[in-house]
């Protein structure tokens, strides 16, 4: 639609945190130095795993629609929650670092000349930080108007419209976590937000990469176009996964792996392999696979 | 070439943890702790990837090594490696900045003469990441053969890549499938055999610049400021003070001086790149 309105908008800002307040929405986005020790402490002791390297514990995005009162929000704790505590099942997607087999091998041969020492039980849980967090209703009103699962067309991310370079209001963009999984690859959860003219667009990413084992992404999408009317909220849920290899031979230039820690070419090669790849992923049988559609309708 | 496995050095001395190319950082540190030779210089490894200035941070302190090889001490870390260059951004830096792959060859060819480990005054162990099951004695790891690419096992992949666990007593399997972690006993037990009072190591990221463990007998190091230009972590540098003896630290035997990243990382960083600083001040059209 040419010469949309600009909606009325209000930009606050601090050194950490940053807002806006629109006709219908008022949307936060809290931006922090990594959490200290003493928070992480906190922290792992709730959740009862190890914190990633990087946890960024006060970081979040909130949308609150004021006048139904729904309050969605992306933060840390609840994103951390969602990753596996407990030895892995069935679904849960366990993965191994690629030499694992090598090194148990090399300490369990009769002839070995690093025997293993005695050692304690390991605590299990995924160490990889897979986390299918898709945000959550963050108060008790938000609650009357939850996420309903949906198959109707009409539901659909308007992508078109989200290409034209509309003017941004207001961007946020914020990291939750980041672990350099002792250097063995990577695993972040970004959540990015920007206020057009006539919506409110959020990705939420989850990104892995084992080296030489696999990638996995996770993407959660929430959409708003400020003319429906009731408020409707989409959010589309979609998680791939690719054997490492089948990731690096798209490479433009075999030799520069650079691509390989860009979060969004791993997840535009993820997503343009066939239905046939897709469903397969890495073989690890992660339950994350797939795509679902969702609205929450924020009727007064 | 001609230096140990285990080389033995007296303080004073100031030990360097994981710099990763963030190169103003480490003309900070030497603004803040002395330049060298005046002042003595112990680095436990880390020294490229990651950060942007990568070759700028081994050149400097190789020609310093060169230059003055009994003040300037590296040790040998987990990114001192073939195989982790070529994936974590030292590679890149060096083909974007010389068009050819032979400078990473040249540095990684070099890297696998650094030595594993350096004792100060016969009391404090430093190594890069931690103990290993296969190393009670450091006599034990004299003998080890260290001139190669850092393999995936033994006793020296372990002194690279392990990391302390304040929870344990024992040795533990990574959940990773490979590595190990080592608690309160293995420490101490390997302080007693080997009579010294402390280990320093590196290898892992602390907010705070530093952290100590097991009752004063283990601390990590950690000297890249603003970690990644994005974690908004304080960083720190040790220094060792001449004169320490007995089987436990002292107040006033070592200091941790803290410090924050320094001033030109605001105009000579990541800029236009994708850098994740507060506010989101880069707007894209993200899809």
């Amino acid at each position: 639609m040419e010469g949309r309105a600009i909606p009325k908008h209000h930009v606050e800002e601090t050194e950490t945190t940053r807002s806006v307040t629109l006709p219908a929405w008022t949307i936060t986005a809290e931006n922090h130095p990594i959490s200290n020790a003493a928070h992480l402490d906190r922290l792992g002791l709730e959740l009862g795993i190890p914190m990633p390297e990087m946890t960024f514990g006060h970081n979040l995005i909130r949308l609150k629609h004021r006048e139904s009162g729904w309050e969605y929000q992306f933060d840390t704790l609840h994103a951390l929650q969602h990753v596996k505590n407990g030895p892995l099942e069935d679904g849960d997607g366990a993965v191994k670092v690629r030499y694992a087999d090598e090194w148990l091998k090399s300490r369990t041969d009769p002839n070995s000349q690093t025997p293993l020492p005695q050692t304690v039980p390991t605590k299990p849980y995924d160490w990889t930080y897979t986390t299918m967090y898709e945000g959550h209703i963050s108060n008790e009103e938000g609650l009357r108007y939850p996420f309903i699962k949906t198959q109707d067309p009409l539901h659909a991310i308007p992508m078109a419209e989200l290409q034209r370079h509309d003017p941004i209001l207001f961007y946020a963009q914020t990291l939750l976590f980041e672990d350099e999984l002792h250097d063995n690859g990577s695993s972040s959860l970004l959540v990015r937000l920007r206020v057009m003219p006539g919506c409110i667009f959020l990705l939420s990413r989850f990104t892995l990469r084992v080296d030489q084992v696999l990638f996995r992404a996770f993407d959660t999408r929430i959409y708003h176009s400020f003319s429906s009317s009731p408020p409707l909220v989409i959010k589309e849920v979609i998680g791939l996964e690719a054997p490492y290899d089948a990731v690096k031979q798209r490479l433009e230039d075999p030799e520069d792996l650079t691509p390989l820690t860009d979060s969004t070419f791993i997840a535009n090669t993820l997503s343009s392999m066939s239905p046939q790849e897709k469903q397969q992923g890495a073989n690890t049988g992660w339950r994350g696979i797939g795509r679902k559609v969702e609205v929450a309708t924020l009727q007064t | 070439m001609r230096e140990g496995n285990v080389v033995h050095i007296s303080a004073p001395v100031t030990v360097v943890g994981d710099i990763h190319g963030q190169f103003y950082d480490l003309v900070e540190i030497f603004r803040i702790g002395g330049y060298a030779p005046s002042t003595n210089y112990l680095f436990l490894g880390d020294y490229v990837d990651r950060g942007l200035f990568s070759v700028e941070t081994i050149s400097l302190l190789t020609c310093l090594k060169l230059r003055h090889p009994n003040r300037i001490h590296l040790i040998r870390g987990n990114h001192e490696s073939r195989a982790v260059t070529q994936t974590y951004g030292f590679y890149t830096e060096c083909v974007r900045k010389y068009g050819s792959s032979s400078v990473w060859s040249y540095f990684t060819d070099m890297f696998d003469y650094l030595t594993l480990s350096v004792v100060i005054d016969d009391r404090i162990f430093c190594v890069h990441g931690g103990l290993s099951p296969s190393i009670h004695s450091i006599d034990q790891i004299k003998v080890v053969d260290r001139f190669r690419e850092i393999p995936h096992e033994g006793p020296m992949a372990d002194l690279v890549w392990s990391d302390p666990d304040a929870e344990k007593e024992d040795f533990a399997i990574s959940p990773r499938g490979a590595g190990y972690t080592f608690g309160s006993q293995v420490v101490r037990k390997f302080l007693a055999i080997n009579q010294m009072a402390h280990i320093l190591r590196a290898h892992q990221l602390c907010m705070e610049g530093y952290s100590v463990l097991f009752d004063n007998h283990l601390s990590t190091v950690w000297s890249a400021p603003n970690y990644c230009y994005r974690c908004g972590n304080s960083a720190s540098i040790l220094e060792v003070r001449p004169g320490g003896q007995g089987q436990e630290i002292q107040e006033g035997d070592m200091y941790f001086n803290v410090f924050e990243a320094a001033p030109e990382n605001e105009r000579d960083g990541p800029g236009q790149q994708a850098s994740l600083n507060a506010g989101g001040k880069l707007p894209e059209y993200f899809l």
